[in-house]
């Protein structure tokens, strides 16, 4: 007996079992190690550049600030101009391949940097096309990586909203199970709308985030309609109802 | 180096210590990163403990089964085929292992592989439902089941029902943690044996630590 027939049938049932949550979920995934590889880079090339010029150093500890500040010229001469501090250094001098090579590392880390802004817009483009109104309730990258947790948007439509509210949250509902409080929120907590709110009011707020994610999943799953204007005008007067305590 | 022989075409490779070693069907060519021998013009392969299941219930003292040349074997939750390409080996050419895997991304792996070990009959579905595979599934005689799923027993035994000849084998993994976290790994097992019990006689309970943490093979013997 062969077994050909099996393959085809198999390749073929994979073919169609393959969708774009698949790819959303890696791309999320991609996204997520290219940002640990840069905050690693990034401590390393501070580091060393703290070896340098200890000053500059000192006011470029935010990722953005040191890559951008850096990224043409890693001298002290046009990086004391450019942060408007004295050249006169307590660092260690170095020969121009050494400050050669921080450059061109700076500008790996440039590099690296952009192309997570290039997967990010396109997973941003994917969510927009495919799932309108779960992007109108979450904003893209919430509801993307709300999609990675579920596993796909079929599992996610089959959630209650009571455990689509503490999805990424599995930690705190495993500590739960023995003796602590279940936790409020997971992934949702980064809502813009959350911050909009007292603390004692974000419990409320991801209830209401969260039934409607739910309402929207549904939505673009099952009749694959654009109806986030409705969604979003219920929503909104939900959310007024909490913030106004009535 | 000498071979002492478990059963048909697996090995220990006594040498300064055991291996574990399967006789290739197949040729040379590594399956997941597993060394290969060359004793006598004949290929091994190496079944790492780590990595299977079943490779490590033999570490833990299991000294024989039946399974042979020729042999049809069910194989639930074959993932991307690491202890598939072994139970290949053993049954041979003329055998067969129908391999059920429910995610797409193992199962890629799984039919990559079935293209060239040619006993190897990848079925990309869900053991809960066999009705969907039972009419490409013929009766087998040994059901191996790995599926670390809740219901696991309820799938094992509804397989068997269907699959599994009377007086045959079925090699169940229990993994404890999938059954309940909560509770003994022990009170599990216990659990889950008194479901098997009315269909099967249980021949032997293995614990597989420490290749493997919280599992524990059970080897059945359905009744006639």
């Amino acid at each position: 007996m062969d077994n050909r027939e099996f393959i085809e049938k198999a390749r073929k049932k994979i073919k169609e079992g393959l969708s774009v949550d698949d790819l959303i979920r890696k791309l999320i995934a991609f996204s997520d190690s290219l940002e640990k590889g840069e905050n690693t880079i990034f401590e390393q090339l501070n580091d060393l550049y703290f070896l340098y010029y200890p000053e500059a150093a000192d006011k470029l500890k935010e990722r953005d600030n040191f890559i951008a500040a850096l990224k043409e010229s890693c001298d002290r001469k046009s990086t004391s101009d450019k942060l408007a501090i004295p050249i006169e250094s307590m660092g260690l001098d170095l020969d121009d391949e050494e400050i050669q090579l921080l450059s061109l590392s700076v500008n790996e880390l440039s590099n690296l940097s952009d192309l997570r802004k290039v997967v990010n817009d396109r997973l941003n483009d994917i969510i927009k096309k495919i799932y309108p109104n779960l992007n109108a309730v979450l904003g893209s990258e919430i509801a993307a990586r709300i999609i990675y947790l579920a596993g796909s948007s079929y599992l996610l439509m089959l959630m209650p909203s009571s455990k689509i509210q503490v999805l990424g949250a599995e930690k705190a509902m495993f500590a739960a199970r023995k003796k602590k409080a279940t936790p409020k929120y997971g992934v949702i907590y980064n809502h813009e709308l959350m911050l909009s709110v007292s603390d004692k009011l974000k419990g409320k707020m991801a209830k209401v985030i969260a039934a409607y994610t739910s309402l929207a999943i549904k939505t673009d799953v099952l009749s694959k309609e654009d109806k986030s204007s409705i969604i979003m005008e219920k929503m909104l007067k939900d959310i007024n109802r909490v913030k106004n305590g009535t | 180096m000498e071979l002492k022989r478990i059963i048909d075409r697996v090995y220990w490779l006594l040498d300064r210590r055991r291996t574990l070693v399967t006789l290739s069907a197949y040729g040379g060519k590594s399956v997941y990163g597993e060394k290969i021998f060359n004793f006598n013009d004949k290929i091994y392969r190496e079944w790492i403990p780590y990595r299977s299941k079943f490779a490590a219930a033999f570490y833990k003292g299991l000294n024989g089964i039946d399974m042979k040349d020729s042999y049809k074997v069910l194989y639930l939750g074959a993932s991307s085929g690491t202890t598939v390409s072994h139970v290949s080996d053993i049954i041979g050419f003329n055998g067969q292992v129908y391999a059920v895997e429910i995610a797409e991304e193992m199962a890629v792996n799984l039919i990559l592989l079935a293209e060239w070990r040619k006993n190897i009959f990848p079925i990309v579905g869900d053991a809960r439902k066999p009705e969907n595979y039972s009419g490409s599934v013929p009766k087998c005689d040994l059901l191996y089941q790995d599926v670390a799923q809740r219901d696991q027993t309820d799938i094992f035994i509804k397989n068997a029902d269907l699959f599994l000849k009377g007086g045959k084998i079925g090699v169940f993994a229990v993994k404890t943690r999938s059954i309940d976290v909560s509770l003994d790994p022990r009170e599990v097992i216990r659990n889950e044996v008194k479901k098997l019990r009315s269909k099967f006689d249980i021949i032997r309970e293995i614990n597989l630590y420490p290749y493997q943490k919280d599992h524990s093979l059970l080897i059945l013997r359905k009744k006639e």
